[in-house]
């Protein structure tokens, strides 16, 4: 029974555990590659949220799951706006080898200090009878009444096995040090 | 001399951060999904200016009252 009859009241001071850090890693200048390895099987669901920017110029940073770089392997669709127009687009198996379901900034592109801000869902990746969904959110807000950037993509991975590991590579250059990506579980 | 490209491994069983460099094989398949995406970029990039250029001949026969092609007319009624 909640002490002040309202659900919220009957969790004080226990720790809500559905939703778990697993693991942080934060780009060092040098590395255009960020990889999460022996992920634990058990939870439901794993998010990352991150804040990117790329040494280079702005762009996708590609997502693959267990080092899969087939093209054979992944379809993606997208929507997106730039503040003036909305477009929507889509590449069927054999034209990318990953996920780009991550668009960062860039050092060189705009405003030198901006980050853009995802949250890519990857759900039930611990099933071994399915292929596999992300859902992204990405963009960057640059200030500017057309160069900005919001994504809703949705990506298929054609594969049944179980995500043990999750590279993260960008395209052009290194993830700069105002780079931090997290891995979080779902219970 | 360029230093080699590295990557940043982050065990989630251990929460052990390494920095290692990438074999010759990541190199080349970095640099083959690089020239992958700015192949899809670019054919992406090609079709916005193309639906771009119907758009705006569409507006301007519309504006002169002249007949627009189907093309033209696609981009403006769905």
């Amino acid at each position: 029974m909640p002490i002040l009859g309202t659900l919220a009241s009957q969790f004080a001071g226990k720790p809500f555990t559905s939703f778990e850090s697993i693991a942080s890693a934060t780009g060092t200048g040098s590395s255009g590659t960020i990889t999460f390895s022996s992920i634990p099987q058990t939870y439901s669901s794993l998010q990352i949220r991150c804040v990117s920017q790329l040494s280079a110029t702005k762009g996708y940073t590609i997502v693959k799951p267990n080092n899969d770089s087939s093209t054979s392997n992944y379809t993606f669709h997208s929507t997106y706006g730039d503040g003036l127009t909305v477009t929507s687009d889509g590449y069927v198996t054999g034209s990318l080898g990953g996920s780009y379901s991550i668009y960062s900034t860039g050092a060189t592109s705009e405003l030198s200090d901006n980050v853009a801000a995802t949250i890519l869902d990857i759900h039930d990746y611990a099933s071994t009878n399915k292929y596999k969904t992300f859902c992204s959110f990405t963009g960057y807000s640059n200030n500017q009444s057309t160069n900005n950037l919001i994504f809703l993509i949705s990506t298929l991975w054609l594969s049944t096995s179980a995500i043990s590991s999750l590279t993260i590579e960008a395209q052009g250059g290194n993830f700069t040090t105002k780079t931090t990506i997290s891995l979080y579980g779902i219970k | 001399m360029s230093e080699a490209p590295t990557k940043v491994v982050v065990d989630c069983s251990t929460g052990e951060t390494q920095i290692i460099p990438l074999t010759a094989e990541e190199i080349a398949q970095r640099d083959q999904d690089a020239a992958a995406y700015a192949t899809a970029q670019a054919e992406r990039e090609e079709a916005e200016a193309a639906t771009a250029a119907l758009k705006a001949s569409a507006r301007a026969k519309l504006i002169a009252g002249t007949p627009l092609t189907e093309e033209e007319a696609a981009v403006l009624v769905i």
